[in-house]
């Protein structure tokens, strides 16, 4: 592992993928790049693992497909977020937020942990 | 239209090869990382290479995808279905609710033919499948049958139960009873009723929990005699102590004796057969006190008690059949004497012997024929008329099929109407069957059952009906379905083209000759069966029966001794016969068609009596002097009974034409002499009788002796009072006569001889009748579908008939040409119809009587009366033929 780089958890990059997708149709390949480049490159995730989490999504109702021509004109599949996929991500995110937030309160207290077991 | 969105049938195309699909996303995804890498200065191939290094583990992935659409894929397959039949079903109530005449003509021509099936099986399923109301697991029940030298299914003695009882251990208990009647009275008043008297394990064994109180105890089989415990029947208990809880521990007498009320049977159990009606069980230990036989219980000739067991748990039938068999053979050689030849038979199931049983199939086996006849031509009408219906939407299925839906698909949604309309008609099939069945069971002999009184509509019922409507949805859908669905769409769009008419009307033809052909047959089975009723009816009893009236006292039961009987008996006799509109008056000891009889075999004295000499076996009955007046039995030698043969005179007695011919034939008996029995006393014959019809009307020739009453008393008897005009007018007079000598005696019996006759041809006038009716029913909707085919066709060929008379057809030819067509289908069918009837009618041969089942005259006015209905059925559409104005005609087109 390069240094820098982070590992996706598995719940995580569906929250990723369907914020990827919030930009308007976009191939496997596109959601990749777009997470990378907003991440400046520090995301690690499997190219190949993308696909299965984009099928489940896609099974669920989240994303739908469909096949479509591709910047260079080449038979691509374009994946596009539901309304489904939309609330799902809203919610998603929130609780994602509150969980950082919580995780945050814990590091950023005091050096020793004041309360002990009566 | 669908359920489903839009775009989700988009992805269909996606849908069925998900692998390559994967694939190829993959390969894009890959394509791109080596264009990447080509630009970046790697040379094509190794540019591929690595990319597929950088895309990762390309197979797990594409297993993981390959999973997941799969599933997907199944989910959606299902959903679709669901959705089809749903669209399907909306598709087909629509088309229904459209033409709401036709619907309505098929459910109700549904609801006939289903619902005779459903009647006749709410029958069946009420006497021979649904369980004797009351016990518990009644599927380890057994039936126990004496049989005696292999054949026979009879009761047994009270030892051989105690043995069956003590040793099986297939059997997980034996219990016995015996029918009977007794009075019963509280003090206030008597009333005869149907007993039984039961072994102490009888409600243990059949698992009855008693309403209120206890049932019996085992010890009190035992006990010695004077177990004066009795437990009610439920319908006896509301009916007598309006349902009071206090009854137990009352005291009632049980033929003139006190008894303990100990408990109340549950409701709806009446004893272990289905055709007795018991309203109160006594135990078997209280015999002495319940009739004279008290040595019935140590006898092993004695042979009077029902047994029934109970499986031990894992038994079948065959291994107890194997060990009771060993049991009776040890019986057999322990006690010749009495168990010579006697074996036992193990039925599975309580409620209904097995020859009643057998009679019962029989009897159903013939209903369920016709009915399935009527059903038959019912769904014959509803095919004729959904091809009729085909005609009308040649069109919409053509445009239908254009837009791509398959023949599959249509065929699907045309059966999908014939079974949403067998599904309506089933429903209201129910809701007739359950009408009919409570009128059918107040017709004769099925009125007497006291299980009928009650037609359950339980699973089996419904699930009979939902089979048959289901069966019936093909059998009438699925020709049409097949014909409609048919692709031929070219010619259908042209509207205006009759096309393809001459194999529909051919179709169409066939149901009708088949239609007609069933009805035939139904009708020489009805007619067959009511030419016996006939037969019956017309057959010469010997006795005068429309001007008798009977009414049956038991002075024994009342706690008569025979002194004070014989008294009662003289003292009755003498005051009815001074009533007025009494012409005479006797008494009898067997009521003559009524119930069976009793027989002793009979040696004439003047010649020895070999060993093997079996003598005659002869019926007889003890009858007072009035006896053969009352009945209009005919003297033809010597004298009838007389007040001189009292108990005291010489013993005599008078035969019959029948004995008369085996014992002396071609002489005179008077003056002979007669034993009953070998060891009997020699008795005179003083009078010869002309044969009459004793047990039953179809019997033959039966060889009869009469006993004076007061040589051979009998506490029960029955009063023949001959009227002078209507018997039922004497009847409260003969009834006030009894109170007057004993205001408490209960009176059986009381009613016309010729409502005897009547029960005793019950099996036959339901047969008859039931028959009759549902024959009729078939041939009425026979008859509507020639209506309504003559109607239909007559108003396609309109135009046909319009050029014809343009160019001058008469009247009378143009309707000619329409009963010409009607009179075709009746005579084909019925020829058909007879072919099959001569097959047919030879299983009935047993059930009848005075008619063979080929009877000419029979069949020949059923077809007469086919011919002249069904043509009288199409003369209205010919009529409409003849009135069809040419130009009206001709312009429609």
């Amino acid at each position: 592992m390069a240094a820098g780089e982070i590992d996706v958890m598995q719940g995580t990059l569906d929250l990723l993928v369907l914020k990827a997708l919030t930009g308007g149709p976009m191939h496997g390949y596109n959601v990749l790049a777009w997470l990378r480049e907003t991440t400046d490159g520090a995301l690690r995730v499997e190219d190949a693992a993308l696909y299965p989490a984009l099928h489940r999504m896609e099974s669920r109702g989240l994303i739908e497909s469909e096949w479509g021509l591709s910047e260079n004109n080449r038979r691509a599949k374009f994946y596009q977020l539901t309304p489904r996929g939309s609330e799902e991500l809203g919610r998603e995110a929130e609780g994602w937020g509150r969980y950082v937030e919580m995780v945050g309160k814990v590091l950023s207290a005091g050096p020793e942990p004041t309360w002990r077991p009566a | 239209m669908s359920a489903e969105p839009i775009w989700r049938r988009y992805k269909r195309w996606w849908g069925p090869d998900v692998e390559s699909d994967v694939d190829e996303e993959f390969e894009f995804h890959i394509g791109l990382i080596a264009d990447r890498l080509e630009a970046s200065g790697l040379g094509r191939e190794e540019a591929d290479r690595r990319a597929r290094v950088e895309f990762g583990d390309a197979a797990r992935a594409r297993r993981m995808c390959g999973e997941i659409g799969k599933q997907r894929l199944e989910r959606t397959r299902r959903s679709e279905r669901v959705a089809r039949w749903t669209q399907d079903l909306r598709y087909a109530s629509r088309a229904l609710a459209k033409r709401p005449a036709f619907t309505a003509a098929v459910v109700a021509t549904l609801a006939l033919g289903i619902g005779a099936n459903v009647t006749i099986f709410s029958l069946f399923n009420a006497v021979l499948l649904r369980p004797l109301p009351g016990v518990s697991e009644p599927e380890s029940l057994v039936q126990l049958g004496r049989t005696q030298g292999g054949d026979g299914f009879d009761t047994f003695s009270y030892p051989d139960l105690a043995d069956y009882r003590e040793t099986s251990r297939t059997l997980a208990g034996v219990a016995g009873s015996w029918s009977t009647a007794v009075h019963l009275s509280t003090g206030r008043e008597t009333e005869r009723v149907d007993a039984a008297v039961v072994s102490g394990n009888y409600f243990d064994v059949l698992g009855v929990r008693p309403a209120l109180g206890r049932g019996y105890l085992p010890e009190e089989d035992e006990a010695a005699a004077g177990v004066r415990a009795v437990v009610l029947g439920y319908g006896l208990w509301q009916r007598w102590f309006g349902g009071e809880r206090s009854v137990v521990g009352a005291t009632v007498r049980l033929n003139g004796e006190p008894f303990t009320v100990v408990g109340v049977a549950p409701e709806g159990f009446t004893g272990t057969q289905i055709h007795s009606g018991v309203e109160l069980f006594a135990p078997v230990s209280s015999l002495d006190g319940l009739s004279p036989e008290s040595t019935l219980r140590q006898s092993r000739d004695a042979v009077w008690l029902m047994l029934f067991g109970r499986l031990a748990p894992g038994v079948g039938v065959e291994e107890a059949q194997r060990e009771l068999t060993g049991i009776a053979q040890r019986l057999e050689r322990e006690y010749p004497e009495s168990n010579e030849e006697r074996g036992i038979q193990v039925v599975a199931g309580v409620g209904v012997h097995p020859g009643i049983a057998e009679a019962a199939r029989g009897f159903l086996a013939i209903l369920f024929g016709v009915v399935v006849v009527v059903l038959l031509v019912a769904c014959a009408n509803v095919a004729n008329l959904l091809l009729a219906r085909a005609v009308e939407r040649r069109r919409e299925l053509a445009v239908r099929a254009a837009h791509g839906a398959s023949r599959g698909r249509l065929l699907r949604q045309l059966l999908m109407e014939s079974l949403l309309l067998a599904a309506m008609g089933g429903v209201a099939a129910v809701a007739l069957a359950m009408v009919a069945a409570r009128t059918l069971v107040r017709l004769p002999m099925l009125s007497e059952l006291p299980v009928l009184q009650r037609v359950p509509l339980d699973w089996r019922v419904l699930a009979f009906a939902a089979a048959v409507a289901v069966i019936s949805g093909l059998v009438f859908g699925l020709a049409p379905a097949l014909r409609m669905s048919r692709p031929d769409l070219v010619s259908s769009l042209k509207e205006g083209t009759p096309g393809s008419g001459s194999t529909r009307a051919r179709a169409r033809t066939a149901l009708l000759v088949g239609q007609v052909a069933l009805s035939m047959v139904a009708l020489v089975a009805a007619g067959l069966f009511v030419r016996t009723l006939q037969n019956l009816y017309g057959v010469d009893s010997g006795f005068d029966i429309a001007s008798v009236a009977v009414a049956s006292v038991d002075v024994g039961r009342q706690g008569y001794d025979d002194e004070r009987g014989g008294r009662f008996f003289d003292e009755l006799i003498r005051n009815v016969e001074a009533l007025p509109g009494v012409e005479a008056a006797g008494l009898g000891t067997i009521l003559p068609l009524g119930h069976g009889g009793w027989d002793t075999r009979m040696f004439a004295d003047d010649r020895p009596i070999g060993p093997e000499d079996e003598g005659i076996k002869t019926d007889q009955n003890a009858v007072s002097p009035g006896y053969f007046r009352a009945m209009g039995v005919t003297l033809v030698r010597g004298r009838g009974i007389s007040e001189a043969d009292r108990a005291d005179a010489p013993r005599v007695v008078v035969i019959n034409q029948a004995l008369t011919d085996l014992l002396w034939p071609g002489e005179d008996p008077i003056g002979e002499r007669l034993r009953a029995g070998r060891e009997g006393e020699p008795v005179e014959v003083v009078g010869l009788v002309a044969d009459a019809k004793y047990r039953s009307l179809n019997e033959e020739s039966r060889p009869f002796a009469y006993y004076p009453f007061q040589q051979m008393y009998s506490p029960s008897a029955t009063l023949h009072v001959r009227a002078s005009g209507d018997p039922r007018g004497v009847l409260p007079l003969v009834q006030a006569e009894v109170r007057a000598l004993d205001a408490d005696l209960p009176i059986y019996r009381a009613g016309t001889l010729a409502h005897w006759r009547d029960r005793s041809l019950g099996p036959q006038r339901a047969a008859a009748s039931l028959v009759g009716f549902f024959g009729a029913l078939a041939f009425l909707l026979a008859a509507i579908g020639l209506y309504g085919s003559m109607s239909y066709t007559v108003s396609q060929r309109t135009r046909e008939i319009g050029i014809r008379m343009a160019l001058g057809a008469r009247v009378a030819q143009v309707a000619g040409l329409v009963l010409r067509d009607a009179a075709a289908v009746l005579v084909v069918g019925i020829v058909i119809g007879g072919l099959a009837a001569l097959a047919v009618t030879r299983l009935l041969q047993g059930q009848l009587f005075g008619v063979q089942p080929t009877d000419p005259l029979t069949f020949a006015a059923v077809a007469a009366m086919l011919l002249v209905v069904g043509l009288a059925a199409s003369q209205l559409p010919a009529r409409r033929a003849s009135r069809v104005d040419p130009v009206t005609a001709l312009r429609s087109e």
